[in-house]
């Protein structure tokens, strides 16, 4: 009785384990602290979902190394006015043997626009023509600016010259489908290697959900000559000190780094910063939690007040040495589209907000509001609430600030961070005072930051509704003259710094490991997927 | 017996559907929801609700689950949309008992030895270690415990591996890290109960009748030392899981323990509701097995 | 019995007047041989001494400096312990001796508070029940068997995504949930003594029962509510260490040693002290904890009684 014990307890000890996998040999190995949310190109468009989408799938053009270069189309013409793209799609194959056509990316970008699941990403293709009206339901699909001319040649039409539609069109969300499939296998399209289909570098030879994704490369990719490694692994590795483990043992070749490990990685061997055109801001709202409140946060010297009191460079020195200081709206390292960034010709630094703080000035702003508002101090303003997404460093940061404020007028705040979720349920719908937020660009272009302020859809919960602004941004994006569209840019963006409820804080920097010694061929991007190992290779 | 196991199986049966349903009424009265995300546009919203049913009212979406739960459907996970709850389940239930299972035979084994031994050796260099041992596992608490024996033997020492499950060599820290607290509390017990035997009356008895000293220690006091361990394994089972939670993220294992917290962290509806009631059969099943084997193992335990 | 020959030689003495009925040592009452076997046990004394040391930190170590522990000078941001701040500053400039010590507040008033009200919701559902009997019994029994089926931190995870975080909702939430180990205590107790005779006799001569709960059963069981309290300290201190650690606990601007431990794991490569003073807290606090359990254990037993 007691040897079968014992024998069953050391079977049980060694026992399931060789199940579950076997020693790993040459390939690269990549790791996220979160999972890719699907396959399908349509329903997230995070670093790390575009990271897996750009491995099993292209499309028309793609972004190598900050260039858009040819992808599944080998070459494309741009009428006149810039509204009309002409592709010349290339002789590719999915990996079933089907030829890639243009009639596919009619009905993927159909299916972007009609499906009811996750719609989350449609909005990336309003500027083509009619897509807007196609998602309301007020056109039929044959009116969408999609067309293929023959099984080789597609034609998209849009609604203004929006030179941004080439970083678009290398974006992962634009890669097209196979729609046939996508309607056999509904809501499991893309989740297991059965499921899907790949026109990209690598095909999906296994997805074990909650713990990583293997790759292999593609024979019938149109470029499988540039592919130089055979496998490639993708961990979902959760926690962020192990991360850093596996790095430095080598387990894994280089991954983004999550914020909070930033710092304890500084020194080591590949540690790199990297430019995330992401931008951390204040918003106040318009309605506020109560109607005394919502009179405070709407008075512009009250704001003024509040952001002339934040010392940024003293802010991000402290609490985000990797980061920069902020006083705009549009991030100084977006393309200009004229061939540079956008700082090297414009620059909204000290305009209107300022990176050192001003005691004085901002005390002046305060008491001037508060003769306006009625109220004899700061201190006898009811508590303002503001809410913020959940995590060690975005209560610090929120702290900063309370205690700054608290210092310089005897102004209460209380914070409340909410689940990922919670917060921005709040944020669409319920009244909040002042909320900590931030944007990250969708596209190389500076419209990927004015677009959001546009009170007439999408993102500006805030209440507050420029008329003057979004009739200028509308003009601006017209224009097929590039200078004359930036300089429009640059009226708007003093407009939102002037009028719009919002306060800059910084400019967001993230950071990578990349051992340049053990791996070439990694290329960064500013935008998902911020690593680009599909033709790299290990030394 | 079997009239036993049938009434405690319905009993069982019974909770198991108050648990289902509670869990259900709280979760929904949690604030937030899963899909919101920051590029949400207008109208998303709804038709997003519409489409998983989450707009009906909510005694209707009840039934609903219910309806689906007798037919072993468990959802959707709206956070990870590539998956179902009952396909996470199976995937990753068997890294989680694998761990588990590892880490109770590893508290159990090792704890009655190191118990045993320094009982017997008292005093000396085993007896001060396992001693130590047992003050960590007791004290230091039980997340903090995984994250340092990873950096000590995987990547100061390299002699493990960091992370995820994919060999024995990998199992070997984890099982440590999940084991420790229990390992600590039986090592405790035993060597105490160990000392109060090996100066006891009867045992000075067996010697002074010159029967060897572990021969007597093995026959006459295992058996008796194995009883206490056998009502600490209900509890023993329900830490293990929450163990787990902690020790699965560090560790990068697949199991079941790392999808609940993040499912919490996601407010992952049907995951959060799966997880909890696969938890709870499991531990359900558990504890009837523990009383079974308590029943068969002693027979001076009346079914009543 | 060789050497005994000769010397053999035992002589009648006698019975002494008096001495038969002399009290050879001092009668002591329960509590109070309890008591000196406490005090004998060198170990727990010396841990109750530690733990007493740090409930007196957590009260007047926040009122030794001037900092609080909230407000932060970043000029001061990520400093080293010196003269100023004794355990240096974090990432916000925030005096972390201030920071540890009102985080031990929190820790430890959960941890006394959550056992004392769990103690309390116990004992009355474990009296009623043992004492009632009947149905009241089978209901309430019924009720603990279906909490207790169930893994407790699953229940308390639920109702605190319910309720939100912060310290009443912890309190509450562990309280809700950690009552039955001390229920099925007292009901077992009560249940042994409602058979002895002192009770039958009370109850012939007219006695009301709650009178027979409060006068005699309690106090004879007052040994073993105490233990079970004691030990329900550290787990409550480790239930909230574990939830705000996996995010659902305590939120700023509070701080709890759970907490603290929790953001010094991740820049333990640059400021390791962040990670091992609390983590030094929780742990001692914890075992002196358990050391004084084990030896108020010992001490209450009845049955180590000389």
């Amino acid at each position: 009785m007691k040897r079968t014990v014992f024998v069953l307890a050391v079977i049980a000890l060694v026992g399931l384990v060789p199940a579950f996998g076997a020693p790993t040999s040459q390939k690269i190995v990549f790791a996220d602290v979160v999972e890719p949310i699907s396959l399908d190109p349509h329903i997230g468009n995070d670093n790390t979902t575009t990271t897996a989408i750009t491995l099993v799938n292209d499309g028309l053009l793609e972004n190598f190394g900050g260039k858009f270069v040819p992808g599944l189309a080998e070459s494309y013409t741009v009428s006149p006015d810039g509204t009309v793209y002409t592709f010349k799609l290339r002789d590719a194959k999915w990996s079933d043997g089907v030829p890639v056509t243009a009639q596919q990316f009619v009905d993927t970008y159909v299916r972007m626009l009609t499906r009811q699941d996750a719609m989350d990403l449609a909005y990336l293709i309003y500027p083509i023509k009619n897509a807007l009206s196609l998602k309301q339901n007020k056109v039929d699909a044959s009116k969408l600016g999609v067309r293929a001319i023959n099984p080789r040649t597609l034609e998209i039409t849009l609604e203004g010259p929006y030179p941004f539609m080439k970083a678009l069109f290398a974006s992962s969300p634009l890669y097209p489908i196979r729609v046939d499939l996508a309607q056999k296998y509904g809501k499991d399209y893309g989740n297991a290697p059965d499921k899907l289909v790949s026109c990209g570098p690598y095909v999906l030879t296994d997805w074990k959900h909650g713990d990583r994704l293997e790759f292999e490369k593609n024979p019938t990719y149109w470029n499988a000559a540039a592919v130089k490694t055979q496998n490639v692994e993708m961990l979902y590795i959760s926690d962020a000190n192990t991360l850093k483990n596996m790095y430095e043992t080598g387990d894994i070749d280089f991954c983004v780094l999550p914020p909070d490990i930033i710092p304890a990685m500084e020194k080591d061997e590949g540690f790199h910063y990297y430019n995330s055109g992401a931008v951390t801001f204040l918003c106040f709202s318009n309605k506020g939690t109560s109607a005394d409140r919502g009179k405070i946060i709407q008075n512009r010297n009250f704001i003024n007040a509040l952001s002339r009191a934040v010392d940024r460079e003293d802010f991000v020195k402290a609490l985000f040495p990797s980061n920069l200081p902020f006083t705009g709206v549009v991030n100084p390292s977006i393309s200009d589209e004229m061939g540079g960034k956008w700082s090297d010709h414009y620059d909204v630094t000290n305009k209107y907000h300022k990176v050192k703080a001003n005691l004085a000035e901002a005390q002046a702003f305060m008491s001037q509001a508060c003769k306006e508002l009625g109220y004899a101090s700061a201190d006898k303003m009811p508590v303002l609430e503001m809410i913020t997404t959940e995590g060690e460093l975005n209560r610090t940061v929120c702290e900063y600030f309370q205690s700054i404020w608290k210092q310089a007028f005897g102004l209460q705040i209380d914070i409340k961070p909410l689940a990922y979720a919670q917060f921005w349920d709040n944020f669409y719908g319920a009244p909040y005072d002042l909320a900590r937020s931030g944007w990250g660009p969708d596209y190389d272009d500076p419209f990927t930051y004015l677009d959001m302020w546009d009170s007439r859809g999408g993102w500006n919960k805030t209440g507050w509704i420029g008329e003057s602004y979004y009739k200028l941004i509308t003009e601006a994006n017209k224009q097929s003259n590039m200078k004359k569209r930036n300089d429009m840019f640059y009226q708007a963006e003093a407009i939102l710094l002037q009028e719009a409820p919002i306060i800059p804080v910084m400019a967001r920097r993230g950071a990578y490991m990349l051992n340049d010694k053990k791996i070439e061929g990694v290329y960064f991007n500013m935008f998902a997927p911020n690593l680009d190992f599909r033709f790299a290779k290990l030394k | 017996m079997a009239k036993f196991v049938l009434k405690r199986l319905l009993g069982s049966a019974v909770m198991l559907f108050l648990l289902i349903t509670i869990s259900f009424f709280m979760i929904k009265l949690i604030p937030g929801s899963p899909f919101t995300s920051e590029k949400m546009q207008a109208g998303s919203k709804q038709a997003i609700y519409a489409y998983y049913g989450l707009d009906k009212p909510v005694y209707e979406q009840y039934f609903l689950y219910l309806k689906n739960l007798l037919r072993g459907d468990l959802g959707v996970s709206y956070k990870i949309r590539s998956v179902t709850v009952n396909e996470v389940i199976a995937k990753s239930f068997p890294y989680s008992l694998d761990l588990g299972l590892k880490a109770i035979i590893v508290a159990i084994v090792g704890g009655l030895a190191l118990g045993i031994i320094s009982a017997y050796k008292r005093g000396k260099a085993i007896d001060a270690f396992t001693m130590i041992l047992a003050t960590i596992g007791v004290a230091v608490p039980s997340f903090v415990v995984g994250f340092f024996i990873q950096y000590l033997f995987a990547v100061k020492l390299r002699w493990l591996p960091v992370a995820q499950y994919t060999s024995f060599a990998h199992t070997i820290l984890p099982t440590f890290a999940l084991s420790l607290s229990m390992l600590a509390t039986i090592a405790k017990y035993s060597r105490a109960s160990m000392i109060e035997v090996i100066y006891s009356d009867f045992v000075k008895t067996a010697d002074a009748k010159g029967l060897s000293k572990m021969r007597i220690i093995m026959r006459h006091q295992l058996r008796n030392a194995l009883l206490p361990i056998v009502t600490l394994l209900g509890p023993m089972i329900a830490m293990v899981i929450t163990g787990t939670f902690v020790v699965e993220n560090v560790f990068a294992i697949p199991g079941l323990g790392r999808y609940y917290v993040t499912s919490i962290t996601n407010l992952d509806y049907t995951m959060i509701m799966g997880l909890t009631i696969f938890f709870a059969l499991f531990l359900v099943i558990m504890n009837l097995l523990v009383d079974v084997v308590y029943i068969l193992i002693d027979p001076r335990i009346k079914l009543s | 019995m060789r050497q005994l020959e000769g010397e053999l030689d035992f002589t009648l003495v006698g019975a002494r007047e008096g001495e038969a009925s002399q009290i050879l040592r001092p009668h002591l009452s329960y509590f109070q041989d309890a008591r000196t076997r406490f005090k004998a046990n060198k170990v727990a004394m010396a841990s109750l001494f530690v733990l007493l040391a740090f409930a007196l930190m957590t009260i007047a170590g926040p009122l030794l400096v001037p900092y609080n522990y909230q407000d932060g000078d970043l000029l001061q941001a990520n400093k080293g312990p010196d003269l100023q701040h004794w355990f240096g500053t974090d990432e916000l400039g925030r005096d972390l001796w201030a920071r540890i010590w009102i985080g031990g507040r929190v820790s430890m008033a959960i941890g006394v508070l959550a056992a004392v009200l769990q103690g309390v919701v116990g004992i009355i559902m474990g009296s009623v029940s043992g004492f009632v009997g009947g149905k009241t019994d089978l209901v309430i029994m019924k009720v603990v068997d279906f909490l207790m089926a169930f893994p407790y931190l699953v229940w308390v995870t639920l109702l605190m995504l319910v309720t939100g975080s912060g310290l009443v909702p912890m309190i509450l939430a562990l309280t809700l949930t950690g009552w039955l180990t001390m229920a099925r205590i007292v009901r077992g107790q009560i249940l042994t003594l409602k058979n002895e005779d002192y009770v039958v006799a009370a109850q012939s001569l007219g006695a009301l029962s709650r009178r027979i709960i409060l006068k005699h059963m309690i106090p004879n069981t007052m040994g073993v509510i105490i233990v079970t309290m004691t030990f329900a300290i550290p787990a409550a201190i480790f239930s909230e260490a574990f939830l705000s650690f996996i995010g659902i606990g305590m939120k700023a601007p509070m701080t709890s040693w759970g907490l603290l431990v929790s953001m010094g794991m991740k820049q333990l490569y640059n400021y390791p002290l962040r990670l091992l003073i609390p983590c030094i807290c929780i742990s001692l606090t914890m075992l002196s904890l358990q050391i004084i359990g084990d030896g108020l254990r010992d001490a209450l037993d009845p049955k180590l009684r000389r």
